[in-house]
């Protein structure tokens, strides 16, 4: 016997987990599921049985169906459907049998939980919180009293007890290192490309979605020192700035940092990460690699956080072919060539130099858009240097460095982001995709100078962001890519427990927990054992008192009356009181008055309750015990 | 393979055979009972290993792909079932169970009949689905429990019981953890011989023998009317007779049943008996039952016809 209850709610569930998880269902498996949770809905309107051997078929019908889709799919996507469709089909074979409900709620508690491979921002985790819980409920039906639809208080309690040994688990209970190596394929990059051409970054510049966030564990960088280096490129093609292919990793050197930061980057299916300047200290799954820059030892697929500290100076040269690299350049731009030679013999020095090129992008009327028009001809450096002096940060850059190299200086094409929003409310630094950004770096004196054109184009780019940096007409333009409603701006003020959310619950891993089994150990033990001990003795004699005083008065003078009459005579067990205090006057006729006087008064005080008659009792008492104690 | 299986069988039953007399040390049959730490045992049921092995799946999960969330719900899941474990012990714990047999008379039933046996419970209000199994009797789910719990004890031949040991068991809540105790009340009790009349019965004549035939007197004045015999006034009219009840003149014999028979006979005779004995208490006659143990009565009443029926029972 099914609680009535069970397969409506068991149905709305799985209908918002089709919901939910979207994102890793194909479309043929959403249309399907949603076409068996209909089909189960109108048997169960109609009270309709269905025969197992339709389900069968129709399970293996799916299974074929998932594995001819399998090279198309991810795997983890794959897996994905077929728990889904296997949980959707046990739905549909339920009727009252326990067994297959159990089964189902089984397949449901996984289900839901491979949710959180999709997604784990806040509001996607809460959502799969919300039906998990949701299948606790369905299991606590399935044991329930048929009838009994609402939680007791009494399982109520038994959740609240849940609730804090498994925030205890979580944050105490051993955990283990990756088992095997998992990436996903198939996966859409955000992100920065592999590859800078001239117009490059466009695409990131139009998004409006999260690329990082920061916070700052002291002191915090200017706005202007936010280069936040992902990626270098070291080769020109003519056309595109690509990544050298050596990867060769290197520790980091050891100076002393200026600022310590941690960083939770969203997933962009990359390995590399994002680091202020020379890089010191690492903590997580980082490690450095060539140029100074940091990468993941895996994939990021999921929210990554990991601590770095920088001193915020210039990259050092690691090694002499990193600037025999970096000056190799195809001299297809014979106009840019040219220039550079012309700048090159009136300044000797790189920074000279450097200083030459800001001043002639600023006489030179270069302006900042987002718009630039299209470079079609062969030598585009030329084209955008000559003929449109319309760019942005890809163009101003993969140009800045064409100069530097056709003038013999050592120069590389940076990709990263700039700047961010401060988020007030958090204290923390909000990088936006459309802070994506590109700029050079020139080696002097062993150190990768920056060079960034933008500052003189368009210096508001810096301070104040992109938007303030455009004109008008192209502000709307970018504007059109941002559509918030009041929804979204009420929901960006949240963010910053989104935040908080990713650093404390998302990011928690064996470094804190050994921190924090470190605190523990700390910890003044011995007082704090020794005070536990000594509460725990005081209660217990403050409940032995008022367990005394608690006893009634009757039971304390019968054992008074035991204790003091002992010398006279045991009681025995058969007797009561009345017999025994009567034995002891006949066998002490001199007493026996003292004792005829207590019997009375007991009499008394136990069965008609005269509470006067307690003194005169232990008056009595009080005489006899010292008349025994002169006589013995 | 025969032979295996046999000696499997004679392990399996020597087993049982030292489990209950363990059971026999640790709990000895009472009329009263709490259930308490030393009676109730709890171990997870095979729905609770499946659970068990889902949380294993998800903690390696999430810790192969880093997904704290994974591993919370990992730890939610253990938690939930950690708790469980008290939640299932606690469902039984305290509960007091106490036989309550019909005061006037000892708890008995006819052979071929169901006989109820009911139990008071009390300290049962928060405990829930609790199912009561036992050899003697269809196993009974109660989703909550009432004050007094009826349990419907098979049809067994005639003899003198004592109730068995049956089980007490609850999944509650989530079905991971089996919380149970096996439970031996002092409870006696008598199935009695089906009472039947035979055609045959060879009772009927020795109950005649004790019969005292119809006496005819002469009339003397004041003697009722209607006892003179009319059909004899037909015939003599001058010397009217009155006929005489011997029960209204002598004192009436008690009834005796005496047990003869033997072999299958024996319990044809034990039926039809019990059906004499339920017989004389209803007119209120007086009897005596004699059998090879001994004699009982002559006297009447309910204790004296269980006795009688309790006499018949042990034959």
């Amino acid at each position: 016997m099914l609680n009535p209850a069970f397969i409506p709610t068991a149905l709305l569930l799985q209908l918002m987990l089709l919901a939910l998880l979207q994102e890793g269902l194909s479309w043929w498996s959403s249309l399907v599921l949603i076409g068996i949770l209909l089909f189960k809905y109108i048997s169960f309107k109609a009270q309709q049985k269905v025969r197992m051997m339709t389900i069968n078929a129709l399970a293996v019908m799916l299974c074929l169906l998932l594995l001819s889709q399998l090279w198309q799919q991810d795997m983890q996507d794959s897996m994905l459907q077929l728990l889904f469709f296997s949980a959707a089909l046990r739905l549909f074979s339920i009727h009252s049998e326990l067994q297959h409900a159990k089964k189902l709620l089984w397949v449901q508690y996984f289900l839901i939980t491979t949710g959180f491979m999709l997604n784990q921002s806040l509001w996607f985790a809460s959502a799969v919180f919300l039906l998990f819980f949701c299948n606790l409920y369905l299991h606590y039906l399935l044991f329930a009293p048929v009838q009994q639809r609402q939680f007791r208080w009494t399982d109520i309690r038994l959740l609240l007890w849940v609730m804090p040994l498994c925030i205890a688990l979580f944050v105490l209970f051993p955990r283990l290192p990756p088992l095997w190596q998992t990436e996903r394929q198939h996966q859409a990059q955000t992100g920065l490309a592999d590859e800078l051409s001239l117009g490059g970054l466009e695409r990131l510049v139009q998004n409006d979605s999260l690329a990082f966030r920061v916070e700052f564990a002291d002191e915090k960088p200017a706005q202007h020192e936010l280069y936040w280096r992902a990626k270098v490129f070291e080769t020109f093609n003519g056309q595109d700035w690509l990544p050298d292919l050596q990867r060769a990793s290197q520790p980091p050197l050891a100076t002393p940092g200026r600022y310590r930061y941690q960083l939770v980057v969203e997933p962009h299916f990359q390995r590399s990460l994002f680091s202020l300047g020379q890089v010191s200290q690492l903590q997580g799954q980082v490690q450095t690699v060539a140029a100074g820059l940091i990468e993941s030892r895996q994939q990021i697929s999921r929210r990554f956080s990991y601590s770095l500290t920088s001193n915020g100076s210039a990259v050092a040269q690691q090694n002499p072919e990193e600037a025999k690299r970096n000056l190799v350049l195809r001299h297809t731009n014979p106009q840019a060539s040219a220039l550079a030679h012309q700048l090159k013999q009136q300044h000797r020095t790189a920074s000279g130099y450097a200083q030459a090129l800001y001043q002639y992008f600023e006489q030179q009327q270069f302006s900042y858009s987002l718009r630039p028009p299209v470079l079609n001809q062969q030598a585009q450096v030329d084209q955008f240097l000559f003929q449109h002096k319309v760019g942005f940060c890809g163009h101003y850059a993969s140009a800045a460095a064409y100069l530097f190299r056709a003038a013999g200086i050592p120069a590389r094409v940076v990709a990263g982001y700039q700047g961010g929003v401060w988020q007030a409310q958090g204290d923390y630094l909000q990088v936006l995709q459309k802070d994506a950004h590109a700029w050079v770096e020139y080696l002097e004196d062993g150190y990768w100078r920056r060079f960034d054109a933008t500052v003189i184009v368009a210096p508001l780019r810096l301070t104040q962001g992109l938007s303030d940096a455009l004109s008008l007409s192209e502000r709307q333009f970018l504007d059109q890519f941002f559509q918030r409603g009041v929804l979204g701006h009420w929901l960006q003020q949240l963010e910053w427990l989104d935040y908080y959310w990713s650093v404390w619950v998302l990011s928690f891993d064996q470094t804190e927990q050994r921190f924090i089994w470190h605190y523990f150990k700390t910890m003044p033990w011995l007082w704090i054992g020794g005070s536990i001990m000594t509460s725990l003795l005081l209660v217990l004699v403050i409940y032995l008192w008022l367990q005394r005083s608690n006893q009634s008065q009757n039971v304390l003078l019968r054992q008074r009356i035991l204790k003091v009459l002992r010398p006279y005579g045991e009681k025995a067990d058969y007797q009561s009181m009345e017999s025994y205090l009567r034995q002891l006057i006949q066998l002490y006729p001199l007493q026996a008055t003292k004792l005829n006087e207590l019997l009375s008064a007991y009499q008394q005080f136990e069965f008609a309750e005269q509470l006067e008659q307690l003194q005169q009792c232990r008056k009595l008492l009080h005489q006899l015990a010292k008349h025994n104690s002169t006589v013995g | 393979m025969m032979l295996k299986m046999t000696m499997w069988q004679k392990i399996k039953q020597k087993l049982w055979q030292r489990f209950d007399r363990w059971l026999e040390q640790r709990q000895p049959a009472a009329t009263e009972l709490t259930l308490r730490q030393h009676l109730l045992y709890v171990f997870p049921s095979t729905y609770g290993a499946w659970f068990v092995l889902l949380i294993i799946l998800l903690y390696v999960f999430g810790s192969n792909y880093q997904n704290n969330l994974i591993l919370l719900c990992a730890y939610l899941l253990l938690s939930l079932f950690c708790c469980c474990i008290l939640a299932a012990f606690f469902n039984l714990y305290k509960l007091q169970l106490k036989t309550s047999p019909p005061l006037t008379m000892p708890l008995h039933t006819y052979a071929s009949q169901n006989l109820t046996l009911s139990l008071a419970l009390s300290h049962a209000q928060d405990k829930k689905m609790l199912l009561f199994s036992g050899n003697e009797f269809e196993a009974l789910l109660f989703e909550t429990l009432p004050e007094l719990v009826q349990l419907e004890l098979y049809p067994r031949p005639r003899g003198f019981y004592q109730l068995q040991r049956f089980k007490l068991e609850s999944y509650y809540p989530f079905g991971l953890i089996r919380c149970w105790t096996y439970i031996q009340l002092q409870q006696a009790y008598w199935v009695y011989p089906t009472p039947s009349v035979s055609k045959n019965s060879n009772a009927a004549p020795r109950q005649q023998i004790l019969d005292q035939p119809d006496q005819l007197a002469p009339y003397l004045p004041g003697d009722p009317a209607s006892s003179i015999d009319w059909k004899r006034l037909a015939k003599n009219p001058w010397q009217p007779v009155v006929r005489q009840n011997s029960e209204s003149s002598t004192p009436a014999l008690p009834k005796t049943l005496i047990v003869t028979a033997t072999g299958a006979a024996l319990e044809l005779q034990l039926s039809d008996f019990c059906f004499l004995l339920h017989q004389y208490e209803q007119q209120g006659e007086s009897y005596c039952l004699i059998t090879a143990t001994g004699t009982i009565g002559p006297d009447q009443g309910q204790a004296h016809l269980h006795r009688c029926l309790q006499a018949l029972v042990l034959c």
